[in-house]
C-alpha cells in the first residue's frame, strides 16, 4: 500500500502544557503560591502536609488538593487541619494533570487562598512529566526507601526545586546512609536544595516552613493588587 | 502505567491535525519518544491498539523512534552522551551535567496517510 507522509511535529503533552500555563497565570493573578508534592507511596507526603497545614493554618489562607487513585483517606486526614481540602480521585490514572487540577478548583475563589498544596498520586514516574502550574515542585524520599531512589527515578529529582528527605528520625534504625543519598541527589540535580526532616519529631520542619512562608509572601507581593 | 492516557493524548493530537487537514484515515503514526520520558514502549504499543479502535487510526501501526539522552556538559561546552542511558554524567569528562537537551521527547512526528488510488 502506498501512502503519503504528513508531517505533524507536535508534543503529546502540549495540551497539558497549555493548561498548566493557564493555571500558572491564574495563580499569578490571585497571588496563590502553589506546591506540588511528589513521592513514592508511603514516603510521607500526607504527614508532611498535615503538619505544614496545621502550623500554617492560623497565619495563612491555605487549601489542599489531594490526588489518590481510589480512596479519600488522605483528604480526610488533611481536613483535620481545618483547611479547605478537595479530593481528586484519579481512578486508573497514576498522576495528576493540569486538567484535573483545573476542574478540582471549580468554584473556589483563588484570591481567597495564598497557599495551595497539591499532593500528587504516590508515584515517582508519571507525575514528573506533568506540569500542574505549580511554583515549587518538591520531591520527597524517605530514609526507609534506600539511598539510590534519585538514580532510579532521575526525572522526579531533576525536575524538583526542593528535595526533602523524610522520616529522618528513623535514619539510624534503618541504617540510612545520608552522605550516599545526598551524593545521589547531587548526581541527578547538582546544587538542588535538600531538607532533611521528620514531621513526627519536628526536626527540619522549621527550615521547610520558613521556605514555604517566604515563598508565599513573595508571591503575594508580586500579585497584582486585588480590586 | 499511564500509557493508555498517553495513547489517548496522542490520538487526540493526531485527530486534531487530521481534521484540520481533512484526512479521514491514517495507516501509521510516527512518534519520537525520549528515554527519559516515563513511557514504556511495549505498553504504549499495546495501549495504542486499544485507543485507536473505532477512530481514524484504527489498525494503524505506531512507529516509535526512541531518542537517547543527550546532556549539555558545561565543562566540555558541548552536547554529550551520558555514561549510561539514564545517567546525568558526561561520558567524556565525567562531569555531572543535568541540562537535558534530548531524551524527554513525547512527540508526534508524522502520519502516514494511505493513497486512495493504488499506485500503478
Amino acid at each position: 500500500m502506498t501512502y503519503r507522509l504528513v508531517e505533524v511535529q507536535k508534543s503529546v503533552l502540549s495540551k497539558n502544557a497549555g493548561l498548566a500555563r493557564d493555571l500558572r497565570q491564574r495563580f499569578a493573578e490571585s497571588g496563590t503560591f502553589v506546591l506540588n508534592l511528589l513521592s513514592s507511596p508511603g514516603a510521607g507526603k500526607t504527614t508532611l502536609l498535615e503538619e505544614t497545614l496545621r502550623r500554617l493554618a492560623s497565619t495563612h489562607r491555605a487549601a489542599a488538593l489531594v490526588g489518590d487513585q481510589a480512596t479519600d483517606n488522605d483528604s480526610l486526614r488533611l481536613a483535620r487541619a481545618k483547611v479547605a481540602v478537595r479530593q481528586i480521585t484519579t481512578g486508573a490514572e497514576c498522576r495528576l494533570d493540569a486538567l484535573m487540577v483545573g476542574k478540582a478548583l471549580d468554584g473556589w475563589a483563588l484570591a481567597d487562598y495564598d497557599l495551595l498544596c497539591i499532593e500528587n498520586v504516590g508515584n515517582l514516574i508519571c507525575p514528573a512529566e506533568y506540569d500542574l502550574g505549580e511554583d515549587l515542585r518538591v520531591t520527597l524520599m524517605s530514609v526507609t526507601e534506600g539511598e539510590d531512589k534519585p538514580l532510579k527515578y532521575p526525572l522526579a529529582f531533576n525536575t524538583a526545586q526542593t528535595i526533602i528527605i523524610t522520616k529522618i528520625d528513623l535514619s539510624s534504625a534503618t541504617g540510612f546512609d545520608r552522605a550516599a543519598a545526598r551524593a545521589n541527589i547531587e548526581r541527578v540535580h547538582p546544587g538542588v536544595q535538600v531538607i532533611e526532616l521528620s514531621a513526627r519529631s519536628g526536626q527540619g520542619l522549621n527550615e521547610w516552613l520558613e521556605l514555604v512562608e517566604q515563598r508565599v509572601q513573595a508571591k503575594r507581593v508580586a500579585a497584582p493588587a486585588s480590586v | 502505567m499511564h500509557e493508555i492516557s498517553i495513547a489517548l493524548s496522542l490520538l487526540e493530537g493526531l485527530s486534531e491535525e487530521a481534521e484540520r487537514r481533512r484526512i479521514g484515515r491514517v495507516s501509521a503514526v510516527r512518534v519520537r519518544i525520549g528515554v527519559m520520558s516515563a513511557v514504556v514502549k511495549d505498553s504504549l504499543l499495546f495501549a495504542w491498539d486499544l485507543a485507536a479502535a473505532g477512530t481514524i487510526a484504527e489498525g494503524s501501526e505506531l512507529k516509535i523512534e526512541e531518542v537517547p539522552l543527550a546532556l549539555w556538559c558545561s565543562k566540555c561546552d558541548c552536547e554529550r552522551a551520558p555514561t549510561f542511558p539514564t545517567s546525568f554524567q558526561c561520558s567524556v569528562c565525567g562531569t555531572f551535567a543535568t541540562e537535558i537537551r534530548h531524551g524527554r521527547e513525547l512527540d508526534i512526528v508524522a502520519m502516514e496517510v494511505p493513497d486512495d488510488i493504488p499506485a500503478g
